[in-house]
């Protein structure tokens, strides 16, 4: 039996000749920079001012006001909230709460109805709506501008011909025509684009990708040129081999991920407001637990071919399902729900949160969780499915 | 260059002690005549003999050449026709491997059946059998790359399933795959290798550059292997599987597609390595290279040993004047085989006069 410290001393021999390997191969180095770069521009441009279907998404509001107009409207809003699947309202008691909230992604916005809301109606001035949108979504938020501004043109006019109708005694002009509008504020300061929506997205499926195929890929190659037989006949523990790989591993996707963000950050223009150790975290939490699924998957299916087939059957669902490319909120409920049991979900709405909405690491402590379990599950599983594997 | 060449061919003297280095020279340092000089260098050159002056020793330019093109590494007034048989080294009572009822069953096929046999300590065994025959799956056993199905082993007196580090310190493989990462240079593969058998650094920067210089490397130790002849890749692949000083070796095809020369002085590695009194199991298909080298020969086939003993019983045994070859044909016929045994394709009558078979 090996001490602890043979271990981790054999692995990081191992560690050290694959990132040597790693840094000769300059082909792959390239590529698989150009990769997610390419990726990011063209889906960001893509998606620029796109909108998306509404499907249940959750709107929190908030009613400051206590006179009869900003009740009318809250009864208006819960209307279309209770006859139709677009939007869910759930009413929140401060603006504080709105926003903590928002950065839960319990709500993707929130409406508020300020305290002068009825007094405004009126002393016949506009009476001003504020609705509070979360920018890591554009395209959601978006179509939740152009939804409530619908609703408020509606009850504008509702509201006009019922100001007529009681005799009001003077009427502003401005203010018949348009009793209500609509003010936007993001959350946090500055414009979302539909870059910053797409970069952490692209970043994490990155991790995800390279994550999940690079040990099966790399054990092939060694199997292939023999080199593994020679690692095998020496005597380390099985455990060094896979250690050592998942350290190389980490440390190229991470170094990746850096670049990655950068070049985005000079071409794109992101924005990145969040604590840059925590976008580390997410980023070796994430390469952790896909290379442990990687390693399960692989080891289990025995063949390469067959690790090819079970690792793209993981791929592709969380490519698409989880809101790398499209928003989960638009997406059928039996699609979110499947969403839900794709670790890449957590990967990705815990970075789209810190890079674009500048969270701590309370805001994204669910996320960072369930990463960590599943990153030990699957490494504990890994190594004596893979010490099983390499044995003939 | 050439007193460059000639310090190289003095070092090889100084070590096997041949002639006095010192003495070797060229015949241009001698001083003679040029019209002398390419004279005596047809001729030492033909005989492969030394000019002799005065009890000192003297090389012509071409022999030089000649050397370096072989890179010869013993003793140059050796008879080149002589057997490396003399020099084996005795061999001890101990058993270096031990393999009792070893057998290897993959789903339907035995590919090894209850073998048994052992090689003493300071033997070269030479371990032959045609294709398909079980001796890839037997030698992998013993490295500890496969689980036998049944039976145990021992190599250098521990148990290759529950032992199997230790048995891993003893053992160097020399793999018909060669293993070495195309992107690292020669020393860099050398100390990887290294570094998984614990060796100390300054004892494992020593021994790489000691190896290097016996595969004759030096001058590429820091290219990248990727781009490397197979013979310089063969070469550094013996040299691997020799970096933690083995005591027992497995050589699976050490000499197939070399040129040679360079195939001669592996030989001559390996019989070194023996007198130094390493054991070395001896895989191949090159008969004249197991009679030369071995001590004991068996043949399996079909995973079962059909013949054990010294290559002049077996070669007495089917003849006078018969060769190791003859031995092994007589003993596993002479039909064309590979492993797995596939059933053929027959092409049915209609199809054309002609029965053409698929393999």
């Amino acid at each position: 039996m090996k001490s602890p410290i043979q271990i981790v001393r054999h692995s990081l021999v191992i560690a050290r000749k694959d990132l040597t390997e790693f840094r000769r191969n300059r082909v792959t180095l390239i590529f698989s920079l150009i990769m997610p770069i390419l990726m990011m521009g063209m889906f960001g441009f893509i998606f620029q001012d796109s909108t998306s279907a509404l499907n249940n998404v959750p709107v929190g509001m908030i009613i400051d006001d206590d006179g009869m107009y900003g009740e009318q409207i809250a009864e208006i809003v819960r209307d279309i909230s209770s006859s139709s699947d677009s939007i869910q309202v759930i009413e929140v008691t401060t603006r504080t709460q709105a926003e903590e909230k928002i950065f839960s992604a319990e709500i993707k916005a929130a409406v508020i109805i300020p305290h002068n809301f009825s007094s405004s109606i009126q002393d016949q001035t506009q009476a001003k709506m504020i609705i509070v949108t979360d920018p890591s979504n554009p395209a959601i938020a978006q179509s939740l501008i152009q939804f409530f501004n619908g609703m408020i043109n509606v009850a504008s006019d509702q509201l006009s011909q019922q100001l007529i109708e009681t005799g009001m005694p003077y009427f502003n002009s401005e203010f018949v025509v348009n009793p209500i509008s609509i003010n936007v504020e993001s959350i946090v300061a500055g414009e979302g684009s539909s870059f910053d929506f797409v970069a952490p997205g692209f970043i994490a499926m990155n991790v995800m990708m390279s994550g999940l195929t690079a040990l099966g890929a790399a054990l092939a190659r060694e199997r292939e040129s023999g080199t593994l037989d020679g690692v095998l006949m020496s005597p380390i523990s099985r455990t060094s081999i896979i250690l050592g790989k998942t350290v190389a591993h980490t440390i190229r996707n991470l170094l990746q991920g850096g670049i990655t963000i950068t070049i985005a950050v000079l071409i794109f223009g992101i924005t990145i407001r969040g604590n840059p150790f925590l976008i580390f975290l997410i980023l070796l939490l994430g390469t952790i637990s896909f290379l442990g699924l990687g390693i399960v998957a692989t080891a289990i299916a025995k063949e390469q071919e067959s690790a090819q087939l079970v690792l793209g059957l993981l791929q592709f669902p969380m490519m698409f399902l989880s809101g790398v490319l499209f928003p989960i909120e638009q997406m059928p409920s039996i699609l979110q729900t499947v969403s839900k049991v794709l670790p890449l979900t957590y990967a990705v709405d815990a970075l789209r949160k810190v890079m674009i909405l500048g969270v701590g690491i309370e805001a994204i402590i669910l996320q960072v969780t369930i990463l960590i379990i599943l990153g030990c599950v699957t490494m504990i599983l890994g190594v004596p499915l893979f010490e099983r594997a390499v044995k003939k | 260059m050439i007193r460059e060449r000639l310090q190289k061919i003095k070092e090889v003297f100084r070590e096997k002690g041949a002639i006095s280095p010192e003495s070797a020279m060229t015949l241009k340092d001698l001083g003679l005549p040029s019209r002398f000089t390419r004279l005596m260098n047809g001729r030492l050159g033909q005989s492969g003999l030394f000019l002799e002056v005065n009890g000192k020793y003297y090389l012509s330019e071409k022999q030089i050449k000649d050397v370096e093109k072989q890179r010869l590494t013993k003793n140059i007034t050796e008879e080149t026709g002589e057997k490396l048989v003399n020099q084996r080294k005795s061999v001890s009572g101990v058993n270096a491997v031990q393999a009792e009822e070893l057998t290897k069953t993959f789903k339907d096929f035995t590919a090894v059946d209850h073998v048994s046999f052992n090689v003493k300590e300071g033997e070269i065994f030479g371990f032959l059998g045609p294709n398909g025959a079980g001796k890839t799956t037997t030698i992998n056993m013993l490295c500890t790359l496969m689980q036998p199905t049944e039976g145990k082993a021992t190599v250098g007196g521990y148990d290759v399933v529950r032992e199997a580090d230790e048995v891993r310190k003893k053992i160097g493989v020399v793999t018909e795959k060669l293993i070495m990462y195309d992107q690292l240079t020669v020393l860099e593969n050398l100390k990887f290798f290294g570094k998984l058998y614990d060796i100390p650094d300054h004892e494992l920067n020593k021994r790489s550059e000691e190896l290097v210089k016996v595969i004759d490397l030096w001058d590429w130790r820091n290219s990248k292997v990727g781009s490397f002849s197979s013979g310089m890749r063969q070469r550094l692949n013996f040299a691997r599987a020799l970096i933690h000083n083995p005591k027992i070796l497995f050589l699976d095809e050490p000499t197939v597609g070399l040129d040679p020369a360079t195939a001669r002085n592996i030989r001559e590695i390996i019989a070194k390595l023996n007198r130094d009194g390493c054991t070395i199991i001896l895989t191949t298909h090159q008969m004249e290279v197991a009679d030369q080298l071995s001590h004991r020969i068996s043949i399996i086939d079909n995973g079962k040993i059909i013949a054990l003993d010294t290559p002049e019983n077996l070669k007495t045994e089917v003849g006078p004047e018969a060769t190791l070859e003859d031995v092994f044909i007589k003993l596993t016929g002479n039909k064309m085989r590979d492993a797995p045994k596939k059933k053929r394709f027959v092409m049915p009558r209609r199809f054309g006069s002609v029965r053409r078979r698929f393999r």
